[in-house]
């Protein structure tokens, strides 16, 4: 269970940074939107655990906020990627997908047996 | 990098906790009218598109707390929290805080007393510049039965001008000096010190200068040192003392330094005079070891190289000096020879303050167990309410460990009360004036503190904390703590206290039982109404003296004659005597023993050595020592009579086994054909002395040591010593004698002072003070050890049996016996403390050993003691036990089954 959880934080803050970088400023629930359609049904995400992970990211100087106006008028917290986000964004992304191409390997391997 | 950064603001965030807050509730509020409006255009009621976007959040209040967990450094954040909360939780029952408060106080507190003793003597390195490389060097002969004993001077130049191992060596020995001039004449203790002294060590001066090499040679040695406490209680701290003569023994010396308060070595001096010797002085030959060293290494040069060093070059003298054949050297780090024989006792009684605290610890476990006991359904449902155990297992800790510090800050005031304490009432421990309750002994105190927060509140917390949600919250309050789990962990604690005061008050038993032992050792004289002092002859009594005189100079013996004479006359005296040496005083005379009759030994390592005394008057007689066979001397036994000698019973029984020594001649030297040619002056004769009488023997070197063979001689007979003690047996109380003695000798030579003026009781008190404040200590320890486990025991018998009334009051009400209930109770609890008592008891097999060098003449496994301990802890048990017992049964069983 908590390794589950585990994984999914991971993920959870690479999608979140993906999906600034593709969107360019968002607010959380902009953020919280976007992965859940991007992931279809696979996720049930609570759109509540956004705030943490964007939190984090901001604390270690990944992302930056600041209050605007939305398109419907209304007052939200707006987060960018600052250039260490950027960074980090292409070096997960490029590890992640090797991480997943060997992992797939691997359990090809297992049918195959 | 990017952890620190995260670290840091979140630091920053406890400061601005109520903004973050209030910014993330207004994002919260944006974030579902975002969702809210979104779902409204898909078409939804408005009380719909609210309920989804709340239940899509999960929660508002979870994800608040989510986001807080993030935003805070998490132990800070729920310290501080768990922080309130526990001092709310005090607050509400201030009576248990108090006892666990003032439990941990008395635990750490005595801990934290006997800490800083054993940092201050053991730990805390020497006040001198790099003191890691300051070594004591010495000279040992195992041949002749010593290992670290002094050295000659000329052993000391050799060393000293040929050695390669060692960036500086000197040498030091006590001296006294008697100061005179326009004030009364007053003794004091100085240090001789070769004039390299101050530099091995690294000290400078607060004054002046220390000494030159210069001053190291006779006739311009006259220069002095003196202390900063001398100089400040005897010349007002005058800035102008550089150059000011004093008057010592007699002779004109300038004070060429002060040194500083923080500088000690060894002892409390008042000056230091350069080590210098007359040319042909009989003291600085190879004959006479009595100069200690401290040298430096140099970096890099080890220990044993060092050894192999100065080992080659005391091979080289003896190849020269056949009397310093079988003669070695060796060396140990300074700190070791200063604080080596308390080092074994301290460390034992910081083990039994560990016992102590251990049990204290063991106390306040119980008692938390007790409270969380009747907690356990708060705790249940907070974990129903979905605390984690964890977070649980950090809300006790932090409870905890609150307790262990206010308990760590009330020790403070112990410690510092223990620590000035021990600087008037310890004696004998070197540096014990110089411990302090300093930075190292404040973090062991929090160190202390926070173990015992740990210990005494994990047991409790894991049991506690443990999710047993329907159990706890279906039995209610009172049933609860009764469940095995807490039976069975109540159990172990009754168990560890009974083993751990088992431990401790076998050691105070053994402890007790030594010094009763050695208070019961027959020291061979009688101490009581004996006044003691002593006199230092300054050299003009002995102009004039050649090495070849066999016999004093008439003017030494004559004051002697004439203080004796003087003193004797005086109403409410008994007897005086005079001796070279006091018993129990220290600073004893060994000499060669030869017999007239018997052949001479093969080496002169294999002469006889005994301990040697001279007397003068009345001694045997003022001293209490009784004779067993023949004489004692007498007026008669003079310079021009024959030489007479007296033996003591081991002396006679160890040299004379089954014969009758009286009459027999004896000498106090090696065998002439033994001496190497050319060592006794020209027209020197050894003279032989006959054994007029054998005297019970006294011991000398301490009661815990068997007694040597010893020699005594009449003054006028033999060597002399220019300082001699006088023993004054009185009829009336012997202090009350000291200003007309004083009187009688400053009329005999005004710039005489006495000293060390003591009463034999006094000097046999202090012989024993060492191990009489092991014992008290020992004991206190011991007892505070008992009185815990009493209570403790107490307490959890009182908890478990006041859980059971209701069960209790049902058997009552069906019939059953109050008494057979109590015995129910006290036996099963006997059950556990005769367990406890066996783990102890091997627990204390393993560790008295450790103490077997601080007991007299008994084993560190004593069965008394062993038996004895056991039984006093039953009997202690029994009655803890049986005291809340007896109330449980004598309940009304109405009262009993009502209260459910």
């Amino acid at each position: 269970m908590e390794q589950k959880t585990e994984i999914f934080q991971g993920t959870l803050t690479l999608m979140t940074l993906k999906t600034l970088a593709a969107l360019g400023p968002t607010h959380g629930y902009g953020v919280a939107r976007r992965i859940e359609e991007i992931s279809g049904d696979a996720f049930s995400l609570n759109y509540g655990t956004v705030y943490p992970a964007l939190l984090k990211l901001e604390q270690e100087g990944f992302v930056a906020s600041e209050w605007g106006v939305s398109d419907n008028n209304r007052k939200a917290k707006y987060y960018r990627l600052t250039a260490a986000g950027r960074k980090r964004v292409n070096k997960e992304a490029a590890a992640w997908t090797q991480t997943t191409a060997i992992l797939a390997r691997f359990l090809d391997m297992e049918e195959a047996k | 990098m990017r952890s620190v950064l995260s670290w840091f603001s979140k630091l920053a965030g406890i400061f601005s906790a109520h903004r973050a807050e209030q910014s993330f509730d207004e994002e919260l509020q944006s974030h579902l009218e975002l969702h809210i409006a979104d779902n409204l255009r898909r078409g939804m009621t408005p009380e719909e598109a609210r309920r989804v976007a709340l239940l899509k959040l999960g929660g508002r209040d979870a994800t608040k707390e989510a986001y807080r967990d993030q935003r805070r450094l998490p132990i800070v954040g729920t310290f501080l929290q768990d922080a309130r909360f526990a001092l709310r939780t005090m607050r509400r029952s201030p009576g248990l805080t108090a006892v666990a408060v003032l439990t941990l106080a008395l635990g750490i507190g005595v801990n934290t007393a006997m800490f800083s003793i054993v940092y201050g003597v053991l730990l805390a390195p020497l006040p001198y510049h790099d003191p890691d490389a300051l070594m004591s060097v010495y000279s040992s002969s195992p041949r002749r039965g010593y290992t670290a004993g002094p050295t000659s001077p000329p052993d000391f130049r050799e060393m000293r001008d040929r050695n390669r191992t060692l960036a500086s060596l000197s040498a030091y020995f006590n001296s006294a000096v008697n100061l005179s001039g326009d004030f009364q004449a007053e003794r004091l203790s100085g240090l001789v010190v070769s004039t390299e002294f101050f530099d091995t060590l690294g000290v400078r001066p607060l004054l002046g200068r220390t000494f030159r090499t210069s001053e190291g040679v006779w006739g311009s040695h006259r220069a002095v040192v003196l202390s900063e406490s001398f100089w400040r209680s005897r010349f007002a701290a005058r800035p102008d003392i550089l150059g000011a003569v004093l008057r010592l023994d007699g002779e004109s010396w300038t004070v060429i330094g002060v040194m500083p308060a923080s500088f000690y070595f060894r002892g409390e001096y008042q000056l230091w005079q350069p080590m210098a010797f007359r040319p042909g002085d009989v003291m600085d030959s190879h004959n006479n070891a009595f100069v200690r060293m401290v040298g430096r290494r140099k970096p890099g040069a080890s220990r044993q190289q060092a050894r192999t060093d100065l080992n080659a070059i005391m091979q080289d003298i003896a190849a020269r000096h056949s009397e310093n054949k079988g003669i070695g050297a060796g060396l140990m780090p300074l700190l070791e020879q200063v604080v080596g024989d308390v080092r074994r006792p301290l460390w034992v009684l910081l083990a039994a303050v560990g016992f102590v605290l251990l049990i204290c610890c063991v106390n306040l476990s119980s008692l938390l167990l007790s409270r969380d006991a009747a907690r356990k359904r708060e705790f249940a449902l907070r974990a129903a309410l979905g605390a984690s155990r964890g977070r649980l297992l950090r809300q006790f800790l932090t409870e905890n460990l609150l307790l262990a510090l206010l308990g760590g800050g009330a020790s403070l005031g112990l410690a510092y009360l223990a620590v000035a304490k021990a600087h008037t009432l310890v004696v004998g421990v070197p540096r014990i004036q110089h411990v302090t309750v300093n930075t190292a002994v404040l973090l062991f105190a929090l160190a202390a503190s926070i173990g015992a927060g740990v210990l005494s509140g994990l047991l409790p917390c894991l049991w506690s904390s443990r999710p047993d949600l329907m159990g706890a919250l279906r039995e209610g309050r009172s049933a609860s703590s009764n469940s095995r789990g807490g039976a069975r962990l109540r159990g172990v604690l009754i168990l560890t206290e009974v083993a751990l005061a088992f431990v401790l008050t076998i050691a105070a038993g053994l402890m007790m039982q030594s010094f009763s032992r050695l208070l019961h050792v027959n020291s061979g004289f009688d101490p009581h109404n004996v006044l003691t002092f002593s006199v230092s002859l300054p050299d003009s009594y002995i102009e004039g003296v050649k090495a070849s005189d066999i016999t004093p100079p008439p003017r030494l013996t004559a004051f002697y004659d004439g203080l004796v004479a003087r003193i004797a006359r005086l109403p409410g005296v008994a007897s005086v005597g005079v001796t070279s040496g006091l018993p129990l005083a220290g600073g004893n005379w060994i000499k060669f023993l030869s017999f007239d009759d018997r052949p001479a030994p093969a080496s002169i390592d294999a002469v006889a050595r005994v301990l040697f005394h001279s007397t003068e008057g009345d001694f045997f007689r003022a001293m209490g020592i009784t004779l067993r066979k023949g004489r004692f001397f007498e007026a008669g036994d003079n310079v021009a009579a024959a030489p007479v000698v007296i033996l003591n019973a081991a002396a006679a029984r160890r040299y004379y086994p089954g014969e009758d020594p009286i009459g027999k001649l004896v000498f106090l030297a090696p065998p002439e054909q033994l001496l190497p040619p050319g060592e006794l002056p020209a027209g020197f004769y050894i003279p032989r002395a006959r054994i007029v009488g054998i005297v019970n023997d006294v011991h000398y070197e301490g009661l815990q040591d068997p007694p040597d063979p010893e020699v005594y001689a009449p003054l006028a007979q033999s060597d002399f010593f220019s300082t001699m003690s006088v023993a004054v047996r009185t009829l009336v109380p012997s202090t009350s004698l000291i200003p007309a003695i004083r009187a009688e000798v400053s009329d005999m030579d005004r710039e005489l002072p006495i000293a060390k003026v003591a009463t034999m009781d006094e000097l046999a008190g202090s012989s024993v003070a060492l191990p009489r404040l092991h014992t008290i200590l020992l004991a206190i320890f011991g007892a505070l050890a008992l009185g815990l486990a009493a209570v403790g025991l107490y307490g959890v018998i009182a908890q478990s049996v006041a859980q059971r009334r209701h069960e209790v009051g049902v058997r009552i009400a069906l019939g059953a016996r109050p008494r057979a209930i109590v015995w129910g109770i006290v036996a099963r609890a006997m059950t556990l403390v005769a367990a406890g008592l066996l783990i102890g008891c091997g627990l204390a097999l393993a560790l008295t050993r450790l103490m077997s060098t601080l007991l007299f003449e008994v084993a560190p496994v004593d069965a008394p003691t062993f038996v004895g301990s056991a039984g006093l802890l039953l009997a202690t048990s029994a009655l803890a036990s049986y005291l809340p017992a007896r109330r449980a049964a004598s309940v009304d069983p109405i009262v009993a089954l009502r209260c459910e």
